[in-house]
């Protein structure tokens, strides 16, 4: 069975933002986007607006030396809801992260990303990793 | 050909959660499922193995009543995740949450993980506290 559509646009996604192409990233999303980092630390919270949650992904990638890697390892979509389950890894000084996310995205019909959640396998790690 | 979960199944789970139906539960989940609750309330945390799981599942029923309406379900050979409008009562307070339960199976269809994700981690944590 083909690939859909939108498990396509999800791939490029990431791959983009692996290469750390941020201006080609941005046109992954509309312009009122919300991106929701769970857990309990310091980048937790709601980012609400494009420009808001670039500034979160520059934060990032301060503060990982522009090391954090996505690898997805299944994609599921459907025309308006994306799930991706990946292994994020990342080094920050002598701190590393290396867990499987679940993330849920949102997407509208002309293929940007509306709003995006996530969960890891361990979330104590992941909240260690960034306080 | 192992048996799969579909779409049928997924539905049938949601209204074995919302009648409170452990039985049918605890037959979709393999001995050593684990569960991974997202937030920062009275039901966040792993839970590992199958009994530990439904003890989980089983206090959030009787605790909180909780119903869900399924928004879509995505499925592939390891994997589905679960769009659901959540809603409950508690302490007087009405909710209305869209968390996404993703899940990792095995190779007899059996669920190996879950993952509860919230979109509104704030209000996620209000219902379950």
């Amino acid at each position: 069975m083909a690939e859909h559509p939108n498990a396509a646009l999800l791939r490029e996604a990431i791959s983009t933002f692996n290469r750390g192409d941020f201006d080609a990233y941005r046109e992954y999303f509309t312009e009122d986007v919300v991106w929701h980092v769970g857990g309990n630390h310091p980048l937790s919270g709601d980012y609400r607006g494009r420009d808001a949650i670039f500034e979160y992904f520059e934060t990032v990638r301060g503060l990982t030396g522009g090391g954090l890697r996505s690898e997805p390892h299944d994609i599921l979509a459907d025309d308006s809801h994306g799930g991706v389950f990946t292994r994020v890894t990342a080094d920050r000084g002598d701190r590393h992260l290396d867990v499987v996310l679940a993330q849920a995205y949102r997407i509208n019909p002309d293929g940007k990303f509306t709003e995006y959640w996530a969960l890891a396998d361990d979330q104590d790690a992941v909240n260690a990793f960034w306080s | 050909m192992t048996e799969r979960l579909n779409a049928a199944d997924v539905q049938r789970g949601f209204e074995a959660w919302n009648s409170g139906r452990m039985d049918v539960l605890r037959e979709s989940l393999s001995e050593d499922a684990v569960l991974h609750f997202a937030g920062n309330n009275a039901m966040s945390g792993t839970y590992q193995g199958r009994d530990a799981v439904i003890d989980a599942l089983a206090r959030a029923i009787q605790r909180w009543s909780p119903h869900s309406d399924v928004e879509s379900i995505l499925v592939s050979d390891d994997h589905l995740m679960i769009f659901h409008h959540a809603t409950g009562e508690h302490e007087g307070t009405l909710y209305d949450v869209t968390p996404v339960i993703a899940m990792k199976l095995d190779a007899n269809g059996k669920v190996m993980e879950v993952w509860s994700l919230a979109n509104d981690q704030s209000g996620y944590d209000q219902f379950w506290s």
